[in-house]
């Protein structure tokens, strides 16, 4: 005759074996989920930057700036939008020179005019062997995560690369 | 009974092994920081830049006129090391290209190509006349 106690034993143990397994399995699953999460979150936040950053250097290759006289302003008040250009990746050098003088005072607002208020951001304009011309804004830090678009432009009588770094 | 709490659990382990291998394949997948839709953008944007430049600098109706690719491919080859262009010249007059011109050491061997086309016009003979450029560009693999 079998005893309803020896029959509650042998449960016992498969019921342990069982749940030890599935909170093994739980555990891994866990873990890669949390890692996953993680590494998605990460690629949204790469994402975001790197739509931000391509979006505003397009602005400034492609746009003149509205007004188109931007650079004759006193002031980026009246300003709707940046640009540099002449016509498509020709790049006005009265207009990268005003976009240079007004880093120091003005690196917030022409941030916020290409779209990047909540990224730091840095603009160059290097020439084709890589000697910087122009630079705007600021260079990220070691710990920065950051995002680098590269694109060509003629500028003063040459082709030249055009850098634009946003980070956060 | 046990045999039947046997497959029972076998189903479980499978079901919950099958869920582990897709979010690792998941997690694998988002461990690559640039999606390929990126480096679609990336080629586009380039092939676009150096047409509109080469174009603009005179640099496509120099070579024209002089008929050398010098200058050209020494522009090809100042462009990021990963990417690679061949440039392409043609007439109204002609299929075949007039001038070709690829970056020093890109093979023709790519996955993804993108291809641009832009006129332009060459001075000759107190004559106007238009050609255009066809820039294809690749990562270098």
């Amino acid at each position: 005759m079998r005893t309803l106690n020896s029959k509650g034993q042998i449960f016992s143990v498969e019921l342990i074996f069982a749940v030890i397994v599935f909170l093994l399995i739980l555990l891994l699953f866990l873990n890669v989920s949390l890692s996953t999460t993680q590494k998605i979150g990460r690629r949204d936040s790469f994402n975001e930057r790197y739509f931000l950053a391509d979006n505003a250097l397009q602005q400034l290759l492609w746009s003149s700036g509205n007004p188109s006289n931007w650079q004759n302003l006193s002031s980026l008040a009246d300003v709707n939008s940046l640009g540099l250009a002449e016509s498509k990746n020709y790049l006005s050098k009265q207009k990268v020179q005003r976009l240079v003088d007004l880093n120091s005072s003005s690196y917030s607002e022409v941030k916020a005019l290409l779209g990047l208020n909540n990224y730091g951001m840095h603009f160059a304009v290097y020439d084709f062997d890589g000697v910087l011309l122009k630079e705007f804004g600021l260079s990220p830090s070691s710990e920065s995560e950051s995002v680098v678009i590269e694109r060509f432009a003629f500028y003063d009588g040459s082709i030249v690369k055009v850098k634009l770094e946003a980070f956060k | 009974m046990r045999e039947k709490g046997f497959a029972i659990s076998l189903d479980a382990v499978i079901a919950l092994g099958l869920a582990f291998i897709f979010f690792a394949a998941v997690s694998y997948y988002f461990s690559f920081p640039e999606s390929s839709s990126f480096r679609s953008l990336k080629l586009k944007e380039a092939s676009f830049d150096l047409g509109a430049v080469l174009e603009k600098s005179g640099q496509l109706e120099s070579a024209v006129k002089d008929n050398k690719t010098i200058e050209l491919r020494r522009i090809l080859n100042k462009t990021p090391n990963n990417l690679c262009f061949q440039l392409k010249v043609f007439s109204p007059a002609s299929s075949n290209p007039v001038l070709s011109v690829r970056k020093s050491g890109c093979p023709a061997k790519y996955s993804e190509l993108t291809s641009i086309k832009r006129s332009f016009v060459v001075l000759e003979n107190n004559d106007a006349n238009f050609y255009w450029g066809e820039v294809n560009a690749w990562n270098r693999e």
